[in-house]
């Protein structure tokens, strides 16, 4: 089912998801073991059992595909079924930039201690750990468990702790030893 | 004489065909419920999560996770406590850090906040290969679970012996 979550949030149509749908519900209603799309058992569906609204035969499993991807590849933006509009492809490249980027970061910081790397290594670091804590309140501070408003809190705590941390942290690069120093000095005591 | 057309409006004001047309259009067009919300109204049985052995899959996965929320915690503690303390110096710090707290206990800390920052490392190198679209077979993914174990049980023992 979460497939079908998953298709009705990349704007498929409602023709594409109702299609899938009716494809699980004979695919379930068979009682064999559902696997996701492509089973013998839903390709061989007989028209009066479990046959769709208008008569005709559900769409195997290689056309439905051949529809899903067309429309997931030709449309940007469309996510307009579940909630509004977000493309958050961008963003997960982003972040995937960013591990990489400390990647290099983390050590260069720690070799060559100076002003530039303190801040870069502050700022990405503030940056990683905050899409990590916002994933991690985001699936286990659920709405169905806590309720939105207590779900909608935390994600702005999170926020919130992150804001500071990074003022933190830039400030303690301005006034103090800076970033690259402190661990290294930390590290021997 | 029973037509097609007939025989279709009788097939579709069945109570099942009518659950599925509901429940297909109402997750298509206008979702106004939850996905758990709606799961659990019609009452659908769950799989049995809590009996399943631990993995190297899903074990790496949590710890990835946990180790990371704990260098998150350390970082934004420090992080924080810069900008609420007065303290600018941070060997003075250090200092006092250093005379309150045991050698046993900052030994430990050093020992454990290093090798989960390896781990963290090493693991996200792996996850970040994933994102690049190889290691996915069952094979790499045990191979690679298994290398990372090891390399970080190695750096707790290089980290134990330099934090000394």
């Amino acid at each position: 089912m979460s497939f079908l979550r998953f298709v009705a949030k990349s704007g498929c149509s409602p023709l594409i998801t109702r299609q899938l749908s009716l494809q699980s519900m004979a695919c379930l209603t068979r009682s064999s073991s559902p696997k996701l799309l492509a089973t013998n058992a839903c390709i061989h569906t007989t028209n009066t059992n479990n046959g769709s609204l208008d008569g005709r035969q559900p769409l195997l499993p290689r056309q439905l595909l051949q529809q899903l991807s067309t429309r997931l590849l030709s449309s940007s933006a469309s996510g307009a079924a579940a909630q509004g509009s977000h493309n958050h492809s961008k963003l997960w490249s982003l972040e995937r930039y960013v591990s990489l980027g400390l990647l290099g970061v983390i050590p260069a910081a720690l070799a060559v201690p100076n002003p530039a790397l303190d801040y870069l290594l502050a700022l990405s670091l503030v940056i990683h750990v905050h899409w990590g804590l916002e994933a991690i309140v985001v699936d286990y501070i659920r709405p169905s468990i806590f309720g939105s408003v207590v779900a909608k809190l935390m994600v702005a705590y999170v926020y919130m702790l992150s804001i500071a941390a990074l003022a933190g942290l830039f400030y303690f690069n301005y006034t103090d030893v800076g970033l690259g120093v402190a661990i290294r000095m930390a590290a021997k005591i | 004489m029973l037509t097609q057309a007939v025989l279709r409006r009788v097939l579709a004001s069945t109570p099942r065909m009518a659950a599925i047309r509901m429940s297909s259009t109402s997750s298509a067009t206008t979702p106004s419920e939850d996905y758990f919300a709606k799961n659990s109204r019609l009452n659908r049985p769950l799989s049995p999560y809590t009996h399943y052995k631990p993995q190297i899959t899903t074990v790496l996965s949590i710890s990835h996770r946990m180790t990371g929320l704990a260098l998150s915690v350390l970082l934004y503690g420090g992080g924080i406590s810069a900008l609420a303390s007065s303290q600018t110096n941070f060997a003075q710090v250090l200092q006092s850090i250093q005379t309150t707290v045991p050698h046993s206990l900052l030994f430990t800390v050093k020992v454990l906040a290093g090798t989960s920052l390896v781990y963290h490392i090493l693991n996200g190198i792996r996850h970040l290969s994933w994102d690049y679209g190889f290691g996915f077979s069952l094979k790499e993914l045990y191979t690679t679970g298994y290398i990372v174990v090891a390399l970080s049980l190695l750096s707790a023992l290089v980290i134990a012996i330099y934090a000394n």
